[in-house]
């Protein structure tokens, strides 16, 4: 069932009309839990069994481990903690990499979810270990299970319990996040993957810059795909009274990799930070150590996206480049010029065009099918190499839209919250809106169909 | 009561939101996608044209601003001379996707003399492929009395033993369905809903949009036009008589020029070269278009030598994808070259 169907509508329909009248509590809990497994048993009613399993394993694991801490066994609680996690991972492992069944959908993202409650309820982020249920509705929350975004436990199972009711401007602001998204995924991504799909499907074909305005085209593709997804989810949560938080912020803006990682799939990055980077000991540990811990937290992402070396490579190079730009940033002394000054503007503006070079360079072998064809596409860039030249032109406009949505969002909006919601009492508000579901259906390319991130 | 003043006064004002998003959308539309009116007909030399005199604009694949002469066809307003070269065909003939002088046939127009006349007059209309075409001969021949010549165009020659057969079964011409006879018996109720339909494009955007929707949806066929068992079978069998036949039957019908020009579809290969798409019937078609007298023009060599020496790929545009849809303005230039070849021999 996905978010962009009719199934989908009557499902969050129904689910808003009965949690709008049934009083809150247990009821409400069950009936969530009841929506997320129809939810998910639509894609796939075996993997259901997975689902649910693995989030009972997670439950008595964080039981215990609770258990344990409460009785001062801390040592005897991490090696639980360790169990459980090789466990999962091992499950994840099993279904990714063997590749004897296909991966159930959205494996990845509920096991991240599932690693962050057994992490939370061993930190003791909660008061007591939260109820079979509350973990359950947790782990299988259908907006987010299939491509998140990836809540921390700690930050989502506390809204369980007050979950805030539907009123006039929390429907104002969800239908619009999921308009917004649902425009993102259909008009912009969905018509970028015509291009890209045929141009990486024969690279050999094309010339080198057309190869370098397809690569472009993927970065918007995977954006606009994405960050839809993202909306949608973010929306349908936010309808049902839960906030799941941002995933997306401008990241095409970003000056450095760091900031790239602040901007981009946030949720994933802040998850990575949490389990990851600060386990490892982030950077209490010295400068060596805070490089190679960076590093690894960037393998570690490689490896979770997917099976093959691209990933893998693709993870290390973002590594990397997260280290030099450390390690360069610390050589350097302050810079004394004042912000806002010519020098500075250009200055940021000449790291943001080189920031998405290199991120862009870098989703090469993210897309590309094999490490050879990525090794063909860059190679026939860097010499621009004559082949067909094909300019597509939605690669110009929706690059153009994107430029002056950033532009705005930079000049006019709160850098942290720059896409404002549509004021939907006001009358202009209310045609915008009309407009953008109307061009949705309009511009709208059917034929791509899959969510990227859904086959992660 | 209040509550229900509240409500009516919302679903007003959002009713009355949603007319102006639709009037400014529907204003936006007219810029990329106005297509003209389809009139259908059974017996004239297309199964249809387009609302005469009209203009529409085609922007979905390609970019073209469409004139529609008198007769219902895309044509440039000039008048016919007096001994002119009749081109039918299907969309790509038609040529709704490139500015209306880069056409094939338009192109051969200027090669062949002044621009100032139409010495190629183009009837292609969508949907009227090769059989199609054959089907309407003695409605073109009854329309057209007065063409020197008359040039087939078809992307495909996937067309087996039964379907060339069929295509001799003759629509047949009646003088009461030319466009202009067919214009003047429309009711005023008709003339209104014509008039409706052209001034609402989003309306029909919308419903394109559903139709693709709907056939994204469906099940991919799981047939092989280019089945080279099927074809091997087919020119073992009866196919060869019953081509023979089909150029016979059009050599009785008329003694002009005929021309049938084949330009097969292609596909980028994943080693970079470009592939043709046939199904191998074309010596079949060159030895038999021969015996009856009839020019057969086949654009895979030449659409295969732009491909190696210019990377020039006969299909697709800016807005589409290489390969695939409909042939572009270079394809286009190659076939009026080699037309125009043909033409002054």
């Amino acid at each position: 069932m996905s978010f962009l169907s009719l199934p989908f509508l009557i499902l969050i329909s129904v689910l808003l009309i009965l949690l709008r009248f049934i009083p809150g509590g247990r009821m409400e809990r069950i009936i969530l839990l009841i929506a997320s497994y129809v939810f998910y048993a639509c894609f796939d009613i075996r993997a259901l069994a997975l689902l649910f399993l693995l989030s009972v394993f997670t439950w008595i694991g964080a039981k215990s481990i609770s258990g344990m801490t409460a009785k001062k066994q801390t040592g005897a609680a991490k090696r639980l903690l360790f169990a459980c996690i090789t466990v999962q991972i091992l499950v994840l492992a099993f279904f990714k990499y063997a590749g004897l069944f296909p991966m159930p959908v959205g494996l990845s993202f509920y096991m991240l979810q599932a690693i962050s409650l057994l992490a939370d309820t061993y930190r003791s982020e909660f008061k007591e270990v939260p109820a079979l249920l509350d973990s359950l509705v947790y782990i299988g929350f259908f907006p987010q299970v299939v491509s998140g975004p990836i809540v921390k436990a700690k930050d989502f199972i506390p809204q369980l319990a007050v979950r805030k009711k539907l009123t006039l401007e929390r429907l104002s602001y969800g239908v619009q996040l999921f308009a917004l998204g649902a425009f993102l995924k259909l008009v912009m991504a969905d018509r970028l993957a015509v291009c890209v799909d045929k141009v990486y499907d024969a690279p050999l074909a094309y010339s080198g810059l057309t190869l370098f305005l397809t690569s472009v085209a993927y970065s918007l593709q995977l954006l606009f795909d994405f960050a839809g997804y993202s909306d949608m989810a973010i929306g349908v949560a936010w309808l049902l009274g839960f906030d799941l938080g941002k995933n997306f912020n401008l990241p095409y803006m970003s000056v450095n990799p760091s900031d790239f990682w602040r901007r981009w799939h946030i949720s994933l990055s802040t998850w990575l930070r949490d389990y990851v980077y600060i386990p490892l000991g982030g950077s209490r540990k010295g400068n060596k150590r805070t490089y190679i811990n960076i590093f690894l937290t960037m393998i570690v992402s490689g490896l979770w996206h997917g099976s093959t070396i691209n990933f893998l490579i693709w993870g290390a190079v973002h590594g990397l480049w997260q280290v030099i730009h450390r390690a360069f940033t610390r050589l350097l002394k302050d810079n004394k010029t004042e912000q806002g000054t010519p020098l500075l503007r250009f200055t940021r503006i000449l790291s943001m065009i080189l920031s998405f070079l290199m991120v862009n360079f870098l989703w090469i072998p993210f897309r590309a099918a094999t490490l050879n064809d990525a090794g063909i596409i860059i190679s026939r860039i860097l010499t621009l190499k004559p082949g067909i030249g094909y300019y597509y032109v939605y690669i110009f406009i929706f690059g153009a839209v994107l430029l002056i949505v950033q532009f705005i969002a930079a000049h006019f909006n709160d850098s942290d919250d720059p896409i404002k919601p549509l004021p939907l009492d006001r009358m202009y508000g209310k045609v915008i809106f009309c407009a953008i579901i109307i061009a949705t259906f309009m511009f709208a390319y059917f034929g791509s169909g899959a969510f990227i991130y859904s086959q992660f | 009561m209040h509550k229900t003043g509240f409500y009516i006064k919302h679903i007003i004002q959002w009713g009355l939101a949603f007319t102006i998003a639709f009037i400014i959308l529907n204003i936006l539309t007219f810029s990329f996608y106005a297509p003209c009116q389809e009139l259908l007909r059974s017996g004239g030399s297309t199964t249809g044209f387009l609302l005469p005199n009209s203009r529409g604009v085609y922007g979905l694949e390609g970019y073209c601003i469409a004139n529609i002469d008198d007769n219902g066809y895309v044509n440039r307003s000039l008048p016919r001379s007096d001994d002119y070269y009749l081109v039918c065909g299907a969309s790509h003939t038609e040529g709704l996707f490139i500015p209306l002088k880069l056409r094939y046939s338009d192109l051969l127009n200027s090669m062949l003399g002044t621009d100032d006349e139409l010495h190629v007059y183009n009837i292609g209309r969508s949907g009227n492929f090769f059989s199609v075409v054959l089907q309407h001969l003695d409605g073109i021949l009854g329309e057209f009395p007065d063409a020197g010549a008359i040039i087939i165009e078809t992307d495909t020659l996937t067309y087996d033993t039964k379907a060339l057969y069929d295509s001799e079964i003759q629509t047949g011409y009646d003088p009461g369905e030319t466009a202009r006879s067919m214009l003047d018996s429309l009711s005023s109720r008709q003339r209104l809903s014509v008039r409706v339909k052209q001034s609402l494009p989003l309306v029909r955007e919308l419903h394109k949009q559903y139709l693709t929707y709907k056939e994204s949806k469906a099940e991919p066929s799981s047939s092989d036009i280019l089945d080279p068992d099927f074809w091997e079978a087919e020119f073992s069998g009866g196919y060869r008589d019953a081509l023979d036949d089909l150029m016979g039957f059009i050599r009785s019908k008329t003694d002009k020029q005929v021309i049938i020009l084949y330009h097969p579809a292609v596909s980028i290969e994943k080693d970079g070269s470009l592939k043709l798409l046939t199904n191998g019937a074309e010596p079949y078609y060159r030895e038999i278009c021969a015996r009856h007298d009839i020019d057969f023009i086949d654009m895979s060599d030449a659409f295969m030598k732009a491909y190696e020496e210019d990377h020039i790929v006969p299909y697709g545009f800016i807005n589409t994808t290489p390969g695939d849809g409909h042939i572009n303005r270079a394809a286009h230039r190659m076939m009026a070259e080699e037309l125009y070849k043909v033409l002054r021999k």
